[in-house]
């Protein structure tokens, strides 16, 4: 259905002359009917996919084939064209795929209206859909009213409406939390099996990874590797009970197998059975064919490695990873007190709790890393810690300074003095250079600006060639590391990071976690970063991952448990080692 | 009962048609007008066209037509019986004879033609029932140059002239219908050039000579018709002698078919006629004699029969119409006159036939000739002649040309005429063909261009079509034919759609709600704008209709001229006295049947007649005197009465009243009688004579007097105004004829001249401006003939035109002053909906990007919103018509600055739909434009853009702004230009003033345009600057504020707009609300001045009211006055002395000048108490105080007294405004000084007389001037004035639309606050989305909201708000300037009256504004902060 061959995408700014890659010679086939998932971290190349596989843009060189139909042919009208018959795009963003004043229903109803079918038609059509993704009872409701998990169901209600072959969906659960991602991942399967959709999710949440039959996982524009739901591939065939599937037992206990599934399974006379521990499953096969080391293989193997030939990724190319660890605090100072915080907002459609309940010391000097997938409440924890925000309950203090109580000017002149905070976008004022910049929070704070210091953290941070560039000339690396030189120089005791890498290729994005823990080390500084990229992690970090607002594991990462997460993460198979 | 009704209309059908049948065929019958030929005139070829008509036996009409080509080709052509048969061509043109006759059951033709050799040839055509031929008749070698043709019953005498040696050579040639000719020659001794015709009377040949002699010893000449026989080849006789005297002219011979000569002579408008035979001898007194009407300069004709001669005049129309610059020399209507005379009787009839074709404005002598007519006995005609007419007016006929030549023909009688139209050398097209040949370009043009598009968008078109025809024939319903699938499909898609763009723009409220807000203000502002013009116009026209002084305008409203002859000297014609009574009651029916609307406004007249001159000899021996003989309605006496010195007013005939002045100057005195000739001729001195006793004297009046004369009669002075001008003999009118009665022998033109009293009460604008064409179109078509007299007409005066035209050229200024003023408050709400366009650019991206990605393409999205703005359009339009229906009725009540106690005016809908339509358009203009930007915004291109083509985006921006400049002051000072050049020409033309609105809207249009390229241009500089100051200082220093300007670099469009706004915010603000007030102020300082106080009296002594009593009376009262002004020499100096009773009572009383008239005025009015002490003009103080301190009042024997001087002064209130202030040289010697002081010194003066005597009243505050005032008049009966009403007279006269600018200040101050308003809401928000990245990257270093907040606020007022009211108050103040040089200093005196200085206004405007944005702006920020943050993109 989806064949893409060496594709490469190369953006090229006209005015900086920069170009970035954002594809680097992607392999992708995805077959008609397939259920798929599309998993990389930042800036592999995701949203590029997305938009080549929607024919919004075309790849710099490579074939790209959807439905049999050369992409790389095509003119832009052709696409759109392709695109309004063939395809459904589900944005990241709600207010991308919907109308927020409509109802659920009149949104259902226009990509109907844009189809000009006839209202009965069109009125049935979109009763069926909102039937099949639960939308029932919220069908007159306005968009703003909807939760989020419904509005992305909506969302794919409104994709699917137009009827299209394929559905792609870019980040669809990025804002939702795991009830929701989960729900909505149910009704990507319902709408795959009953509609027969191909569907291509691309996300970075590796929960997708185990999810599908298959999931491609994508790095650096590449295809990293292929992992395939074998057991629920194979045992698909569960999924469709029906008659033949169902064998009547007698009243001498005899089962009497249908003659079909005899037939199919190529059973002769004698078939082994097992039942489970539970008692509530049994199993039979056929011994001919399988033997029962097999089955217990099958069952007990998570993934079957993949066929296809992939440019695989082994341990050793992240074996340094381990090499340098970052040595927590000896004293136990606690810097960053939260107690029993609470954050939650309201909405129209009622209240959404994004924190819940969460208390958590941070020591001084300690490298605090926190991950999760989007939407657990990372970036509200540390908004939370930079006094962006409130909590609705309980209190965070920040150097014996309750930055939860004080009123927001207080906050912002603490947060002058004592915080740095970094996120993945927008820390730079494009009309000046880079190096003025750097001087931005002195002038606000009327304090000294160290020259030497910022000059020497911007060599490190290898942004020192283009000090006399300004923001707009810079590439997404570039621009991060000045954002993260120019937040370094300002020597505060506290520095928030969020995702301070989702731009910058691997290497860089390590070598930019080993200066701050220099940082932290020369300044004594404390770093609390988020990030959803597992080979960031280094030994003697504190791990902390949040599940739905909630900590899900607060642990001290050790080589060991870091050599699991990076194999796990990166699919590193065991016998690679 | 169905049967029954069918089987009934069936019958009632058939009547009805047979009835219609029966009038459309009566009608016809009475009086046709045929067009038989046409000819093409497009190509240059036809030179001449001839035609000649003749009526047969059986009464059919054969009508031959002659068309000349320019290579002296003709071609003949006979029409008969709806045929047209070429009978002659040849290529040697001659055009001499060329004329149908009837003769022995024969229609001959003769013709004549050259030869190839230089011969003149003479050809006769004949046509009877069994066939026809040609024949040449005679042939001669030389041309003929005069040819007298007499047709016999069968046969023709052909008379030529020759000069010849011994005189003149004639040769008779007689040509019969069979061919036979015979030819004889006579020789008379005359000279040939006298020789006016040749007749023959019963076989004999006469020769009709007018021989002119000059008698040297009487100065006079004499002419002498003689009517010789010719008996023999050398013989001859003179049968009739006449010696006539030189006056006479055109002297023509006629043999009649009653067997005599018809001699006729014209002199000036009266024809002579005489019948007699062969040796009769006649004198003038054998003559009958009728006045044609008109001095007749042509040639004409007669056409006998037994016992009637018909004399035939034809006669251009040029000489009835008045302005010659409009006179088409090619192409008037002709007069026809005929004289029948029976011998008995001699009568005059004519008729009319419009557009004749003539070939040159003065070359074609013989207009007879041109046109071809047969008169029959009983008066009934057929006349043929060439015409122009347009294709079109011909129905089915179809010609390229627009016009073609034609022969028309006109009849009275019932002869057989062609019924269709015959063509020649023109072809007549099918309607397909016509089309193709006249209107290709509508078909091949659009075609062109569609089928060029089409080629150079092939392959997306085909596509659209393929794609349309799959959309169209998609199988949608089963079983269904493709035909109905496409109606169904189609159907499907405009429901769809239209649900779609329906719900789209519904659900977005907030978004409708400003979206529809801003489009309504604009909408609004335009409707009421224009209705508001419309009607205050209107009622401004009815008002003006209503007050308007017809009657003492000094314009007629008609004028009538009578001629009343009688010189034969039978006199059984004697002078009818009721002539004029039966006149005026012909101009009242002529002007009911010509018109609608006038006849029904005219409630009365008056009128006036005099004779031109008459002449009156008081002794035989003196010389003839003239004066005017005037007769007046007795509605007049009383005014005549008032201007008598001596004598009494006529009260029977032959009694008259005469100026004092006139009988001084021809030593007439009162009780003389005149004898006066019955004639207005100054050469009729035999004419009887009348005698007229002078009864009374009076004083000639003046103008003035005339008018204050007939004022207090409430009579109009228009008809007697020439009273002032000439000396008139004057009787009543009942007199004025029968004065006349008895006389036999009079010649009098008599001028009439009408008064009408119109009723405009019950018309309103409309019919005013319909009744001002009417007016024009009677003038135009006018003069009327008059029955009563033959050459009597009358004709409408141009009183009303010219009246009108003066509203006109108010209207017209105030429109462009109108359309000025609005142009900013346009340009205003435009920038508004520009700014809600852009305010909500976001929300429709975010719209078109969900579309888009669905993969809608961007023709449907740009169709969609574009209709969704087209919906939102016409609610707007729909809105603002219910605010103009809402705001009107208070907008026209409003009439001086902020007060509403004006009338009522009513409401006028006319240009309301309009301007509707012109709105929508605008709207979506202003609206979509957006749309296809935003729809095509992320259609990516794969191309990038040529070189030059990005090179033209980068340097567009830059340009754009001086393009606009000179585009915008190109078309202003084109419209300029036309209007001036146009203006001009076309001033007094009716809807002159429409035409004019064109180049003044393009003048606007052109302003507009302007102002959009300076406000660009503004913005341009704005940037530049901003960029440089940014750049020095953060270079300079890095700071928050060099920070700040920074940010505002960046954000640069955003602080533009703003800066923008209030620059043109201020700039109209301060004109809005100064110029009002000003004007206002100007007016009121003014009447105040004029005054001296709150009421005023003048001729106050004449009231006999003592003061205190007066003041007793009134409580309102604070303060009275009363002051005098004498008018005294003192030596040799003229001086005016204001006598003051009691100074410090004056000073509480008077109106106090403001200290740039009048510097002291406190201290030097009470100076005034001291003994000695005046104040003087600064005049008196350089000519006669010698710039001292003190003056001395001198006189012989008398001790001299010495005045102190204690003030100088330029300006005096009320009797003193004239005058520059530095240094005043108006020569005016003014003093101003007590009465106490003045009565020390009054013997030294010599009183001349008291130029003034007032009382000045100052009244308690919050009293009504006008109310008090009314009330004093009514108890009083005195004239009390109140400054405040002249102050509104004042401003009524200059500024008929003062309210209307005032409504538009108010709207513009509206609309400014308005803008204040929204532009605080709307910049928080587009701040916070544009900088929502920035904000947030702030917020994490550590910068509080308010900081940001506060920063972002004083980036606005440093970048935008400051430089805005700066720039707005620099181009406010000029503004105002400009309306200060086209409002106050035109209309008004150059006195400079105080201008108390708006500190209230410059307090609101300079700190009220920033201070309404702050607080709005904080507030609106703070709110919405919150909600622009980044997404969590993670």
């Amino acid at each position: 259905m989806i064949n893409c061959i060496d594709v490469i995408k190369v953006y090229h700014d006209p005015i900086t002359n920069y170009k970035v890659a954002a594809l680097r010679g992607l392999d992708l086939n995805i077959k008609e009917g397939e259920l798929v998932s599309v998993i990389g971290p930042s800036g592999a190349g995701k949203t590029t996919l997305i938009k080549i596989l929607a024919g919004i843009e075309l790849p710099t060189s490579g074939q790209i084939s959807v439905k049999g139909q050369r992409y790389d042919h095509l003119l832009e009208f052709e696409r759109r064209e392709f695109r309004f018959h063939n395809l459904g795009l589900i944005n990241q963003f709600i207010s991308d795929n919907l109308f927020s004043h409509l109802s659920v229903k009149q949104n259902l109803m226009i990509p109907k209206k844009m189809f000009y079918l006839p209202k009965e038609q069109a009125r049935k059509d979109v009763e069926e859909i909102a039937k099949l993704l639960n939308l029932r009872h919220v069908y007159n409701n306005k968009v703003g009213k909807l939760s989020g998990g419904e509005a992305m169901r909506l969302s794919m209600g409104v994709a699917l409406a137009k009827d299209p072959l394929i559905l792609l969906a870019d980040e669809p659960t990025g804002q939702l939390d795991t009830k929701n991602t989960q729900d909505l991942i149910d009704a990507m399967r319902q709408v795959n099996l009953t509609l027969g959709k191909t569907i291509v999710v691309v996300t970075h949440d590796i929960r997708f990874r185990t999810i599908f039959e298959k999931s491609f996982i994508i790095r650096d524009g590449r295809l990293a590797g292929i992992s395939r739901d074998m057991e629920r591939d194979e045992l698909e065939f569960l999924m469709h009970s029906s008659d033949i599937n169902r064998s009547y037992m007698d009243a001498s206990n005899f089962v009497r197998v249908p003659d079909e599934v005899k037939a199919t399974a190529a059973i002769k006379d004698i078939v082994e059975f097992d039942t489970h521990p539970s008692r509530k499953l049994g199993l039979f096969w056929n011994p001919e064919a399988i033997s029962r080391d097999k089955i217990y293989e099958i069952i007990s193997k998570p993934a079957k490695e993949s066929e296809e030939k992939l440019e695989q990724i082994t341990f050793k190319d992240v074996e340094h990873l381990l090499s340098r660890a970052f040595i927590p605090p000896a004293k136990k100072k606690k810097l960053i007190k939260i107690k029993n915080v609470t954050k939650g907002y309201h909405s129209q459609a009622g209240y959404n709790e994004v924190i819940k309940n969460m208390s958590l010391d941070i020591h001084e000097g300690d490298f605090v890393f926190i991950s999760g997938p989007s939407g657990v409440g990372k970036t509200t924890l540390l908004n939370m810690i930079a006094g962006l925000l409130k909590p609705n309950d309980g209190f965070v203090n920040v150097m014996n300074y309750p930055i939860s109580e004080e009123k927001e000017r207080e906050i912002s002149s603490f947060r002058l003095a004592n915080i740095a905070y970094v996120s993945q976008h927008n820390n730079l004022f494009d009309p000046i250079m880079v190096h003025e910049n750097f001087l931005i929070p002195s002038i606000f704070s009327d304090q000294e600006f160290d020259v030497e210091y910022s000059d020497s953290i911007a060599k490190e941070c290898h942004i020192v060639h283009r000090l006399d560039a300004y923001p707009y000339e810079l590439s997404e690396g570039e621009k991060q590391r000045a954002a993260l030189a120019s937040a370094l120089s300002r020597k505060t005791k506290i520095i928030l990071t969020d995702e301070p890498t989702a731009n910058l290729d691997t290497e860089l994005a390590r070598h930019i976690i080993d200066l701050l823990m220099d940082i932290v080390r020369i300044n004594k500084a404390t770093v609390v970063t988020c990030s959803h990229d597992l080979t960031l992690l280094r030994p003697g970090f504190r791990h902390i991952e949040m599940l739905d607002g909630k900590i899900s594991k607060d642990t001290r990462i050790t080589k060991e448990n870091l050599e699991k997460i990076v194999r796990e993460y990166l699919l590193i198979k065991e016998n690679n080692k | 009962m169905d049967g029954f009704s069918k089987r009934k209309l069936l019958p009632v059908l058939f009547c009805l048609l047979f009835l219609s049948t029966f009038i459309a065929t009566s009608v016809n019958a009475t009086d046709q007008n045929i067009t038989i030929f046409l000819s093409d005139t497009g190509n240059d070829y036809v030179t001449r066209f001839s035609s000649s008509n003749v009526v047969d036996s059986e009464g059919k009409l054969h009508v031959f037509v002659k068309k000349n080509f320019e290579n002296n080709t003709f071609v003949i052509l006979h029409i008969f019986n709806n045929q047209m048969v070429e009978i002659y061509r040849s290529s040697f043109s001659y055009d001499n004879i060329f004329k149908a006759y009837m003769m022995d059951e024969q229609v001959v033709l003769l013709f004549s033609h050259a030869g190839s050799y230089y011969e003149s040839i003479i050809m006769m055509f004949s046509w009877s029932e069994t066939g026809s031929n040609y024949q040449q008749i005679y042939t001669s070698s030389s041309g003929f140059y005069s040819i007298n043709i007499i047709a016999g019953n069968n046969y023709f005498n052909l008379l030529f002239k020759e000069q010849h040696a011994s005189g003149t050579l004639i040769t008779q040639v007689t040509a019969y219908l069979n061919g036979t000719l015979s030819e004889k020659l006579f020789i008379l001794p005359m000279p040939s050039n006298e020789l006016v015709s040749l007749h023959m009377l019963d076989g004999e040949l006469f020769a009709f000579f007018d021989i002119y002699s000059y008698n040297e010893s009487s100065y006079s000449s004499l002419r002498t018709l003689i009517i010789v026989g010719v008996t023999g080849s050398y013989s001859y006789y003179n049968s009739t002698i006449l010696i006539i005297e030189s006056g006479f002219d055109r002297a023509q011979l006629f043999v009649g078919e009653d067997g005599k000569f018809h001699l006729t002579i014209l002199e000036f408008q009266l024809f002579y006629s005489v019948s007699f035979s062969v040796n009769d001898t006649i004198n003038m007194e054998s003559f009958q004699t009728i006045n044609l009407g008109v001095y007749h300069y042509e040639k004409y004709r007669m056409i006998s029969y037994q016992n009637t001669s018909f004399f035939l005049f034809v006669t251009s129309s040029f000489i009835e119409i008045l302005d010659m610059s409009r006179y088409n020399p090619n192409f008037r209507s002709a007069k026809i006159s005929i004289i029948e005379d029976d011998n008995q009787t001699i009568s005059l009839f004519s008729f009319l036939i419009e557009n004749v074709h003539f070939y040159s404005f003065y070359g074609d002598e013989d207009y007879v000739e041109r046109v071809s007519i047969t008169l029959f006995e009983n008066r009934t005609y057929v006349a043929s002649y060439p015409t122009l007419i347009e294709s079109k007016t011909l129905d089915d006929y179809n010609f390229k040309s627009r016009t073609v030549m034609a022969i028309n023909v006109q009849t009275n009688s019932n002869v057989e005429l062609p019924t269709k139209a015959f063509l020649f050398d023109l072809v007549s097209y099918s309607d397909f063909v016509y089309f193709w040949m006249k209107y290709w370009y509508t078909v091949v043009i659009p075609v062109v261009i569609i089928g060029t598009i089409y080629l150079i968008f092939m392959k997306r078109i085909n596509r659209g079509f393929v794609k349309l025809k799959k959309f169209l024939t998609r199988p949608i319903k089963p079983d269904v034919s493709t035909f109905k699938l496409v109606f169904i499909n189609f159907w499907l898609f405009l429901t769809n759609i239209f649900s779609v763009i329906f719900s789209l723009w519904k659900a977005n409220k907030k978004r409708l709600i400003i979206s529809l807000l801003g489009l309504t203000i604009l909408a609004s502002i335009i409707f009421t704008s224009a209705t508001l013009y419309d009607s205050k116009a209107n009622n401004l026209i009815v008002e003006f209709a209503r007050n308007a002084d017809f009657g003492n305008n000094n314009s007629a409203s008609a004028r009538f001229n009578l001629d009343l002859m009688s010189l034969s000297e039978s006199g059984t014609s004697l002078i009818n006295p009721n002539i004029t009574e039966q006149t005026l009651d012909e101009i009242m029916y002529g002007i009911q049947s010509k018109s609608q609307i006038l006849p029904k406004l005219i409630d009365n007249y008056y009128y006036d007649i005099h004779t031109g001159v008459v002449g009156f000899q008081l002794s035989p021996y003196e010389e003839m005197t003239h004066l005017t003989y005037r007769g007046y309605m007795s509605n007049y006496s009383a005014v005549f009465g008032s201007f008598l010195t001596s004598g009494r007013l006529p009260a029977s005939e032959n009694e008259a009243i005469l100026p004092s002045s006139a009988a001084l100057a021809y030593n007439i005195e009162l009780n003389d009688v005149l004898t006066i000739n019955a004639t207005s001729s100054p050469g009729d001195i035999d004419i009887d004579t009348i005698e007229i006793e002078i009864v009374g004297l009076f004083q000639q009046p003046s103008h003035n007097q005339i008018e204050n004369a007939c004022a207090l009669l409430s009579l109009p002075s228009d008809p007697i105004k020439s009273l002032a001008y000439d000396h008139s003999l004057v009787v009543p009118m009942e007199y004025f004829l029968r004065n006349f009665e008895n006389v036999t022998k009079y010649h009098l033109q008599i001028y009439g001249e009408m008064q009408f009293e119109y009723d405009f009460d019950d018309s309103d604008a409309q019919e005013i401006t319909n009744l001002i064409e009417e007016v024009y179109l009677l003038r135009e078509e006018g003069p009327y003939p008059l029955s009563s007299s033959s050459s009597g007409y009358w004709s409408i005066g141009y009183e009303l035109i010219i009246e009108f035209t003066g509203i006109d050229i108010i209207l017209s200024v105030s429109y462009l002053l109108f359309i000025f003023l609005s142009i900013p408050i346009l340009y205003l709400a435009l920038f508004l909906v520009f700014e809600v366009n852009e305010l909500f650019g976001s929300s429709f991206e975010q719209e078109i990007k969900i579309l888009r990605s669905k993969g809608v393409s961007t023709g449907t999205i740009t169709f969609s919103y574009s209709m969704m703005k087209l919906f939102e359009s016409l609610v707007s339009i729909a809105l603002g018509f219910g605010l103009t229906m809402i705001l009107l009725p208070i907008l026209l009540k409003v009439n001086k600055f902020l007060t509403f106690n004006d009338q009522i005016y009513s409401l006028v809908l006319t240009s309301l739909p309009a301007f509707i339509s012109l709105t929508f358009v605008i709207l979506i203009l202003l609206s979509i434009p957006r749309i296809i930007i935003l729809a095509r915004k992320d259609k990516k291109k794969v191309k990038p853009p040529k070189r030059w083509v990005q090179l033209l985006k980068q340097l567009l921006p830059y340009l754009l702004p001086f393009i606009l400049i000179s585009w915008g002051v190109g078309i202003f000072f084109i419209g300029y230009f036309f209007m001036i050049v146009f203006g001009g020409i076309f001033l007094f033309m009716p809807g002159f003033e429409q035409f004019v609105l064109i180049f003044y809207y393009s003048m606007g249009i052109g302003l507009m345009i302007t102002l959009l390229g300076v406000g660009l241009l503004l913005k341009g500089v704005h940037k530049l600057l901003m960029f440089v100051i940014s750049k020095l200082s953060w270079s300079a220093r890095k700071s928050i504020t060099s920070f700040s300007l920074v940010e505002v670099r960046a954000d640069i469009n955003l602080f533009n707009n703003t800066f923008l706004t209030y620059t043109i915010l201020v700039g109209l603000l301060l004109p809005f609300i100064i110029t009002p007030i000003k004007i206002q102020n100007q007016v009121t300082n003014q009447a105040y001045f004029y005054g001296g106080g709150d009421l005023y009296v003048n001729e106050w002594s004449m009231a006999n009211v003592s003061l205190e009593e007066f003041q007793a009376e009134y409580a309102e009262i604070a303060k009275l006055a009363n002051i005098t002004q004498l008018a005294v020499s003192h030596g040799n100096a003229n001086l005016n002395i204001l006598l003051i009773e009691d100074p410090l009572n004056y000073l509480a009383t008077s109106y106090k000048p403001s200290s740039n008239l009048y510097e002291n005025w406190d201290q030097d009015i009470k100076s005034l108490q001291e003994n000695n002490t005046m104040l003087v003009s600064t005049p008196f103080s350089i000519f006669y105080a010698a710039e001292e301190d003190s003056y001395t009042f001198l006189k012989e024997d008398e001790t001299d007294v010495e005045f102190s001087i204690s003030g100088v002064f330029d300006y005096f209130p009320i009797i003193y405004d004239v005058g520059d202030l530095e240094g005043a040289y108006s020569y005016s010697y003014d003093i101003v000084m007590s009465k106490a002081n003045f009565l020390r010194i009054f013997d030294r003066f010599n009183i001349l007389g008291i130029s003034l005597d007032r009382l000045i009243v100052k009244l308690k505050p919050l009293t009504d001037h006008i109310e008090l005032s009314k009330e004093i008049e009514d108890d009083y009966g005195f004239n009390v004035h109140s400054s405040e009403e002249n102050a509104d007279a004042t401003l009524l006269q200059y500024f008929p639309f003062y309210s209307m600018i005032v409504a538009e200040f108010v709207f513009g101050i509206i609309i400014c606050l308005a803008a204040v308003v929204f532009t605080s809401l709307s910049n928080p928000l587009k701040i916070l989305q544009r900088r929502k990245v920035k904000h947030d990257s702030l917020k994490k270093i550590g910068i509080s909201t308010r900081q940001i907040i506060i920063v972002s606020a004083i980036e606005l007022f440093i970048a935008a708000i400051v430089p805005g009211l700066l720039l707005g108050a620099l181009a406010g103040y000029g503004i105002e300037r400009a309306f200060n040089s086209i409002l106050i200093e035109l209309a008004y005196d150059i006195l400079p009256y105080a201008m108390p200085f708006p500190y209230v206004l410059v307090i609101c405007l300079f700190f009220g504004i920033p201070l309404v944005f702050f607080g709005i702006y904080y507030l609106s920020m703070k709110r919405n902060f919150a909600k622009y943050q980044p997404r969590n993109l993670e």
